[in-house]
């Protein structure tokens, strides 16, 4: 998992908890990097996923809540740091397709051994389905992202999620 | 504090993430700097061959000597391509056989021809036959190498040679060969791309058609077939231009088709587009090129690029080359064309490398600055431009030349010509350098770091970053700044609460004092009530003051046991004597078990372990409102060395509510609000307990159930005593025979306690009443209030000294006025006497003193018969010691061996001494020389009282250096000297019981 994704976790948990819990956090998960990371490094994904559970732990929050908070926060960066992906699409609804076929592209380019998250895509009645497909079962976070993304275009969308499989790795998004 | 650690982990981790990203960004810029240096690399190879190999076709295709042709063309292109030797050999054929004719070289290095050695060995004729039967199989081109031994012989003599590639390729003609171009090449393997050949066989078609050209120089009419049969071998793309930019010739591999091949000719660029429906800018940028080259009669290079039928792109890099007659008309112009898609692939590479780096750069939040050796920029990021003010965007500053960049930039910083000249020296040093402070005009700070970019010792060029720290540098400032006042204001605190110990605990004595006194007057009723209130209350207040004492003590760290042997049955018995009464105004009982389990004396302090247990104690008391409280003690292991041991403070009261029970050791914390108002209590209790216990090296340990009551554990693991390393004290009485002060009334005047325990103890046992005055003024103030006989005054005293109050008291009204007044001063300068007897005073005794002295002198001053003999035990006593550091006679002789005297003042010295150095130490930092010279005032007569010359001595030194003005700052040796001695002292002190 890119490097970016912890340093921007822990800048969240510095901005909502203060320093004191990303120490708490480093002190407290036991990560193979020691806790150090930077933006440009790549880590584990397993110490993300250690980082929110303790997270939870520590300040009685859901994994969930709390990952549906950081798709938010990471919106922002994601906005700041790749203002490209945002100008080539004028809706919602033509970003949220172009994920798949143009960002993740790019990236998978950028970066040969990132694993992605898949989410397809198609328009029924207006509607967007979106069907988000990943081992890591993050669909909390994706759901902030998206959220998120309708606020940057200005559309007051609703979002539906349902959990396709047990595990979570498959979740349908209705959007609209 | 905790957040100063807190920061100070948080910089600790930034530090190494920095070194991560470095890490990773040195590694990205690498992969860079050397898809670059391929494509330079690529880029030139290709050009000076082509270029190369241009030249020596015209030389071939113009020169009327073959021999002149040859040597020259051979020596154009072997000075530009990277081997170590490239020639030609001409062969002769008849028969079926080859003679070597001449041979044309041009080596890069001196060595032996291969062609030479070999025919040292066999004969050459027959080798070049077997050639020339591989050659005329097709094969255009043949490569020995040393890993690949395609011809014994030929390895063989490479192996001799020590040549690791060979490369052969024939020159055929009508069937047969005419001549052999060689490659040869030392070091290295021959791995050129097929480009690379394609070239070369170009080339060797061009020495092809030249020897044809001589050849069959008498058949002149034949010679324009045989050019074209001559260049359309050549496998690459190669046309000639008439004057007007027309076709005059272009060979199969430019274009395939024979049709549009033959309509071509004479006609140009434009009609072929247009026949081809290709676009027109083609034609356009073709003649543009035809005319500048025409014009400025120099050769050009250009690139193409043309999609196949594949739909894959291709590139092609163009070399158009005017041919001019001796009178420099232009005769033609000649197109040849290669391959550069793989340039071009590598080129992608690069992008995406450089694409990677600056997505990657563009998440640091960092500026940052790649250059390559030539100071040229290779990435840097929208951070970097905005640091700098530069109006354009980082992809379009790749290329440009920084060397001057410093220059520009300088007006933007503080300090703008070192600014440039430290860029210009890090450079030059080729040194990486980090964390560099840059502070810009507009307030804001960086960090700078320069990493150079080294491959095995290449220098490939360096990074620079630069970090906005404004914030990081304003949050360090406002934290040093915190901890500095915390560490003030605790500094503040402890010295408020000395301080206030000091203040409360005399006028606290006073109070203690005068209840005891008025305990022993005839009391009615209400008033033995009312005193035994006032008593309990200033009891309390007393335990509450020592309380906080421990307390700051604790926290300071400067609690310093004093362990001495002790019998803990007894110590025990005399906690719960102590608390006997209390419990039974509660009707509570207190039950002892197992104190026969200390069979021998043990190693601890019993002055700290007798603290706990008396506070556990008690708050099982005051907690427990029906049933018993008790101590149990029992064994967990005894041998001759160690004794491990359970003391349990038990209780059947409240008990603690489970979620209270974390907490109850934290200090200001009571089991609930609640129960401070029932119960009082300072809150301070079991935070000390809890603090003393691991002093003590025991860990204590709580359980507890609401209403049922809690059970305090502590375990120790002690060390023995052996009996006779036991010296016990034999308590003596201090006898003075025949003297009597008994009705007198002492004053005492000194601020410094200990001094007025020392005089009281002594005078006391004479049975004289003694006051006590901390200075002058109260001097002056009691003896107005008092009946006092006699005043021992000490001189340098805060508020009002000696001589002040002597002069005050001298003019207050008679007979008050008359009281005879004893100078008692560690000063033992002459003129300080004098200036005693001056101001009034009746009679001066220098501390310390001997009892007899002290006696004598009062005796003297109130007319008593002063016959008096000392007389003293000879007990033998553990602070008996060489005498060097310290000698305790003196306290002997001064309390008649009283053992819990001298061991009170023994504690006295090893908790005060090293507190009065760390004030003056304190004072030092303030310039304040006045507070230290009266702090070592005190300090030289509590030195004295121990016999510890040695550092009286460096006191009375620092003392003297005040007297005479010396500068503070030159007090810091003495006060080293001080601190050394009195260490040496207190090891000693300690050593003696261990």
């Amino acid at each position: 998992m890119k490097g970016i994704v912890f340093t921007e976790f822990f800048e969240m948990v510095e901005q909502t908890f203060g320093y004191e819990m990303v120490d708490t956090l480093i002190n407290t998960t036991e990560l193979e990097s020691g806790g150090v990371y930077t933006s440009i490094g790549t880590y584990h994904h397993s110490e993300i996923v250690a980082l929110v559970q303790n997270l939870s732990k520590q300040s009685g929050m859901d994994i969930d809540a709390l990952l549906h908070a950081f798709g938010r926060y990471l919106f922002d960066t994601f906005l700041k740091a790749y203002p490209i992906f945002f100008d080539k699409a004028s809706n919602s609804f033509e970003f949220l397709a172009s994920i798949d076929n143009y960002i993740h592209v790019e990236v998978q380019k950028l970066y040969p051994d990132a694993t992605l998250p898949r989410f397809s895509t198609q328009i029924e009645d207006g509607k967007m389905i979106m069907i988000y497909k990943s081992e890591r079962s993050m669909s909390a976070l994706a759901l902030g992202l998206i959220e998120k993304t309708l606020e940057y275009y200005g559309e007051e969308v609703k979002v539906s999620k349902e959990v396709l499989t047990e595990d979570g790795t498959e979740v349908k998004f209705v959007i609209g | 504090m905790e957040d100063f650690e807190l920061y100070k982990r948080r910089i600790e981790r930034e530090k190494l993430a920095r070194k991560e990203a470095e890490g990773i960004l040195e590694k990205k810029a690498l992969e860079l700097f050397t898809a670059n240096e391929r494509l330079q690399k690529l880029y030139k190879t290709k050009d000076e061959l082509l270029e190369a190999i241009s030249k020596a076709l015209i030389v071939l295709f113009r020169e009327e000597d073959l021999d002149r042709a040859l040597r020259e063309s051979i020596h154009i292109v072997g000075s530009t391509i990277d081997v170590d030797r490239f020639s030609i050999a001409t062969l002769q054929e008849s028969e079926n056989k080859y003679t070597l004719l001449k041979n044309y070289e041009h080596a890069n290095r001196e060595f032996k021809s291969l062609f030479n050695l070999l025919k040292e060995q066999e004969n050459l004729d027959e080798l070049f036959y077997r050639f020339a039967q591989i050659f005329l199989k097709g094969n255009k081109l043949v490569k020995f190498t040393s890993s690949h031994k395609q011809h014994r012989l030929v390895t063989r003599t490479m192996g001799l040679i020590g040549l690791s590639s060979v490369v052969l390729m024939p020159i055929e003609y009508q069937g047969k060969i005419k001549a052999i171009i060689s490659l040869e090449l030392l070091d290295i393997e021959y791995d050129w791309s097929e480009n690379d050949e394609a070239i070369l066989l170009a080339f060797a078609a061009g020495v092809e058609s030249v020897i044809e050209k001589f050849e069959t120089r008498e058949k002149l009419e034949e010679q324009r077939s045989f050019y074209e049969a001559v260049l359309n071998s050549i496998p690459s793309d190669l046309v000639v231009f008439n004057k007007n930019h027309t076709y005059k010739f272009i060979n199969p591999v430019a274009i395939q088709n024979a049709e549009i091949r033959e309509w071509l000719i004479d006609k140009d660029d434009f009609e072929y587009v247009e026949y081809r429906n290709k676009p027109k800018e083609l034609a356009e940028n073709r003649r543009a090129i035809f005319n500048k080259v025409v014009n400025e009669k120099e050769p050009l290079s250009f690139e193409e690029r043309f999609v196949n039928n594949e739909g894959e792109e291709e590139w092609k890099l163009r070399n158009m080359y005017p041919v001019f007659s001796e009178d420099e008309q232009l005769e033609m112009v000649i197109g040849y064309g290669v391959d550069i898609t793989d340039i071009k692939q590598t080129n992608q590479q690069l992008l995406t490398t450089s694409k990677r780096l600056s997505t990657l750069i563009s998440s640091l939040n960092s500026g940052v600055l790649l250059e390559d050796k030539d100071r040229k920029i290779l990435v840097t990021n929208d951070e970097f431009c905005s640091i700098f003010d530069i109006p354009a965007k980082p992809e379009d500053l790749i290329g440009i030349d920084c060397s001057n960049s410093a220059e520009q930039s300088k007006h933007l910083v503080k300090n703008p010509d070192q600014f440039v000249a430290r860029i210009d020296e890090i450079v030059k040093n080729r040194r990486i350098q980090t964390n560099e402070e840059i502070h810009m005009n507009d307030g804001r700070t960086f960090e700078r770091d320069f990493i150079p970019i080294y491959l095995q010792d290449i220098y490939l060029g360096h990074l620079w970053e630069y970090r906005n720290v404004t914030e990081k540098k304003a949050a360090e400032q406002e934290l040093i700044r915190a901890r500095e006042e915390a560490e003030e204001s605790r500094r503040l605190k402890q010295r408020f609460l000395a301080n206030m110990s000091h203040e409360i605990r005399t006028p606290m004595n006073g109070v203690v004092g005068i209840v005891h006194l008025l305990e022993r007057t005839k009391l009615d009723h209400h008033q033995k009530k009312y005193l035994n209130i006032l008593k309990d209350s200033s009891e309390h207040l007393l335990h509450i003051i020592n309380d906080i004492l421990d307390v700051s003590k604790l926290e300071e760290g400067k609690l310093v046991l004093n362990e001495s042997p002790v019998q803990l049955d007894t110590l025990i018995e005399g906690v719960v004597q102590n608390l006997k009464s209390r419990a039974s105004d509660k009707k509570i009982k207190i039950e002892l078990e197992g104190l026969e389990i200390f069979d021998s004396l043990l190693m601890t302090d019993p002055v700290r372990v007798r603290q706990v247990l008396l506070n556990l104690l008690s708050n099982a008391i005051k907690f427990t409102h029906k049933g018993s409280v008790g101590i149990r003690c029992s064994t967990l292991s005894n041998d001759n060395l160690h004794h491990a041991f359970r003391i349990e403070v038990w209780d059947t009261g409240i008990g603690i509510p489970e979620n209270n029970m974390e907490s109850i050791f934290s200090a200001f914390d009571q089991s609930d609000i609640g129960s401070a108002n029932q119960y009082g209590g300072t809150g301070l209790g079991l935070s000390i307990v809890q603090e003393l216990a691991d002093k003590l090296g025991s860990e204590i340990s709580v359980q507890s159930e609401v209403g049922k009551g809690s059970t305090f554990t502590l375990q120790f693991d002690l060390k023995k005593v052996e009996a006779d390393q036991v010296s016990m004290f034999k308590s003596s009485q201090f006898e003075l025979s025949g003297a009597t002060l008994e009705g007198i009334h002492i004053l005492v005047v000194d601020d410094h306690k200990v001094n007025f325990d020392i005089a009281e103890e002594i005078l006391q046992t004479w049975g004289a009443t003694v006051l006590y005055a901390e200075n002058g003024k109260k001097a002056v103030e009691s003896i107005t209030e008092n009946e006092v006989d006699l005043i021992l005054m000490d001189m340098q005293m805060p508020v009002m000294d000696g001589i002040e109050a002597t002069r005050n008291i001298r003019q207050l009204d008679s007979p008050l006025s008359d009281v005879p007044i004893i100078a008692m001063t560690a000063a033992a300068l002459p003129e300080e006497r004098e200036k005693c007897l001056q101001s009034g005073m009746n009679g001066y005794i220098s501390k310390p003193y001997n009892p007899s002295i002290l006696f004598e002198t009062i005796a003297n001053q109130l007319d008593l018969d002063a016959e008096v003999e000392v007389k003293t035990d000879d007990a033998s006593d553990s602070y008996t010691n060489s005498g060097a550091l310290f000698d305790i006679s003196y306290l002997k002789e001064l309390s008649g061996n009283n053992r819990t005297f001298i061991e009170e003042m023994v504690n006295n010295f090893k908790n005060e001494m090293p507190e009065m150095v760390e004030e003056m130490k304190f004072c030092y930092t303030q310039f304040d020389s006045g507070k230290i010279s009266a702090i070592a005032h005190k300090a030289k007569s509590m030195a004295g009282y121990l016999g510890a010359h040695e550092l009286r001595n460096t006191i009375v030194a620092l003392e003297e250096k005040i007297e005479q003005n010396t500068e503070v700052r030159l007090l810091e040796q003495d006060l080293d000297r001080i601190e050394e001695k009195l260490n040496n002292v207190l090891r000693e002190l300690n050593h003696l019981y261990t």
